[in-house]
């Protein structure tokens, strides 16, 4: 009789324990970081992998890009154009995003650092075959920024105090 | 109701013309819509409320994008949900199967016709309530065994024959505690019982002694199994059962099931309300005019339910699932034994303070005077 009375003491106590767990979180700040509304910037890291952002007039045409893409995405055609003879020049730069990993081993064996991951994260389209290819040679990588993933000021991490911003930028 | 159609009839003289049948049968369709607008309502919004609170509790934020704060979230899911396919599974028995969320969605709601929102806003203010409201209820099991028997489905069988015997098990205490606040305040009217608890905070039957103040948790806690929820959610138990009887269940019918379960839910916390928590009154005298009073109160009996919205959300946030066991266990073995310790300490209370026996010893005095 006596344990029967203590379970029901234990069951009571210890739903007031966790209850009082649960209230305590209630009043803590969410940790969330919402997605941007229009206008609005967001935090990235460093290391973001977004669209990539890329150079044409950096491009040596080297083809190690599409060479090193695990899924062939990159499609690139050379033209010797009106300077024939003198090395090649760039005509169609393509990536196709809809077989694109966002992998970034695209960017390692750039032998003149002009490919890099942007920022772009906005990749919804409202028609689905919107935006799956993009050629970069006829301006269609219209949200190249100056800013690349690396810079200090990139995203909203310029906006973010605390301790999250100083542990990236050490 | 009849009281608001009269006085309609009395005032307006093109209705008081009509034939008096037609308008109380226009008026109970009316008061029937409006009912049911305003608990399917309150069901999605208390869905927004839970999903809210239990964000905050995870450090999430939880819904914030349609509407201000999100509180239109409820009609985007159930546009999405009607958008969906309505699947039949090939082995279900379909009349049964179509039937089931017709009956649950009745169960729940038929009830709303004996709830007082407030003083007077009652659809049918009937002297046996409280009894009608626990029948009502229990027609949800009803429909709950056709929706698991006629999907067909292990999970769905499981589910809705936990749901049975926990149903019918936690009923026992439900009962015997709300019969308690029956023998105190001597009718089923629920109206009546919250007239007895006006006046001080202590008018309230859940501070009238130690006996009423226990069957307040025994009911609370037998209508949170009742209603299948978290800690008793075993028969949609997720992660064991998928989703317990609504498993097969796709589109339209699952957001039916969805908001009986909410619905019931604002059910019981009106129902707690009134007969433990004074319902519309405030808990100290007032003095207002008879109109305001009315709607004031009925502001308060809503702010009520809203609390004991939140404390469902904040115990299901809390507590783990029981084993189906100890769900047993706890029904038969604590809360019925004390909810009948409860019933037979009311009826001692009630018997020392109106017949006067008891009076020789301290204890009888001390109860005869709670």
């Amino acid at each position: 009789m006596l344990s029967y009375l203590k379970d029901i003491w234990h069951g009571v106590t210890t739903t007031a324990k966790g209850m009082r767990l649960t209230w305590r979180h209630f009043f803590t700040k969410p940790t969330t970081i919402q997605y941007p509304d229009e206008g609005e910037k967001t935090y990235f890291s460093p290391y973001e992998r977004g669209l990539h952002e890329f150079e044409p007039e950096t491009c040596i045409v080297c083809d190690l890009c599409a060479k090193a893409c695990p899924v062939d995405c990159i499609r690139i055609e050379q033209d010797y154009g009106a300077r024939a003879g003198k090395g090649k020049v760039l005509a169609v730069y393509e990536i196709d995003y809809s077989k694109c990993l966002f992998c970034e081993l695209c960017v390692d064996p750039c032998p003149v650092d002009c490919i890099h991951m942007g920022q772009q994260y906005d990749l919804a389209t409202f028609q689905r075959g919107e935006h799956t290819k993009i050629d970069f040679m006829k301006g269609e990588g219209l949200w190249r920024t100056a800013l690349t993933s690396a810079h200090p000021d990139a995203g909203l991490r310029a906006h973010l105090k605390g301790p999250q911003r100083a542990e990236d930028d050490a | 109701m009849q009281f608001w159609l009269d006085e309609l009839r009395t005032s307006v003289d093109w209705i008081g013309a009509l034939p008096a049948g037609f308008v109380y049968t226009i008026g109970i369709v009316v008061v029937c819509k409006i009912v049911l607008v305003y608990a399917s309502l309150l069901a999605g919004e208390t869905v927004w409320l839970e999903r809210r609170i239990s964000g905050r509790m995870q450090a999430r934020i939880g819904p914030n994008r349609v509407g201000p704060q999100g509180l239109l979230q409820f009609l985007a899911d159930g546009v999405k949900l009607l958008a969906k396919e309505d699947i039949i599974p090939a082995t279900a028995d379909k009349p049964i199967f179509l039937a089931a969320p017709i009956i649950v969605f009745v169960g729940a709601f038929a009830a709303f016709a004996v709830l007082p929102f407030g003083d007077g806003l009652v659809a049918a203010d009937m002297n046996v309530g409280l009894f009608v409201i626990l029948s009502l209820t229990s027609i949800e099991v009803v429909g709950i065994i056709m929706a698991g028997w006629a999907s067909n489905s292990k999970w769905a069988v499981l589910g809705a024959m936990r749901e049975v015997a926990q149903m019918i098990s936690y009923e026992l205490p439900l009962g015997i505690s709300a019969l308690s606040i029956v023998i105190l305040a001597g009718t089923m009217n629920l109206t009546d019982i919250v007239h007895q608890q006006e006046g001080p905070i202590w008018n309230w039957y859940v501070f009238r002694g130690p006996f009423a103040f226990a069957s307040f948790f025994i009911f609370f806690t037998a209508a949170l199994a009742a209603l299948k929820r978290a800690p008793f959610d075993l028969p949609e138990a997720e992660s064991e059962l998928v989703a317990g009887f609504h498993t097969e269940y796709t589109g339209f019918r699952f957001a039916v099931f969805f908001l009986a379960e909410y619905a019931a839910m604002i059910l019981f916390a009106i129902l707690t309300s009134v007969l433990f928590l004074g319902g519309w009154s405030p808990g100290f005298p007032v003095d207002l005019s008879e109109g305001l009073a009315r709607w004031a109160g009925a502001l308060i009996l809503f702010l009520k339910t809203i609390f004991l919205l939140g404390v469902m959300i904040w115990i299901r946030w809390s507590l783990p699932r029981f084993r189906i066991d100890r769900v047993m266990y706890l029904c038969y073995k604590v809360l019925l034994p004390l909810s009948v310790v409860c019933a037979v300490g009311i009826a001692l209370q009630v018997l020392f303070a109106i017949t006067g026996l008891g009076t020789d010893s301290a204890f009888g005095r001390w109860l005869g005077g709670m």
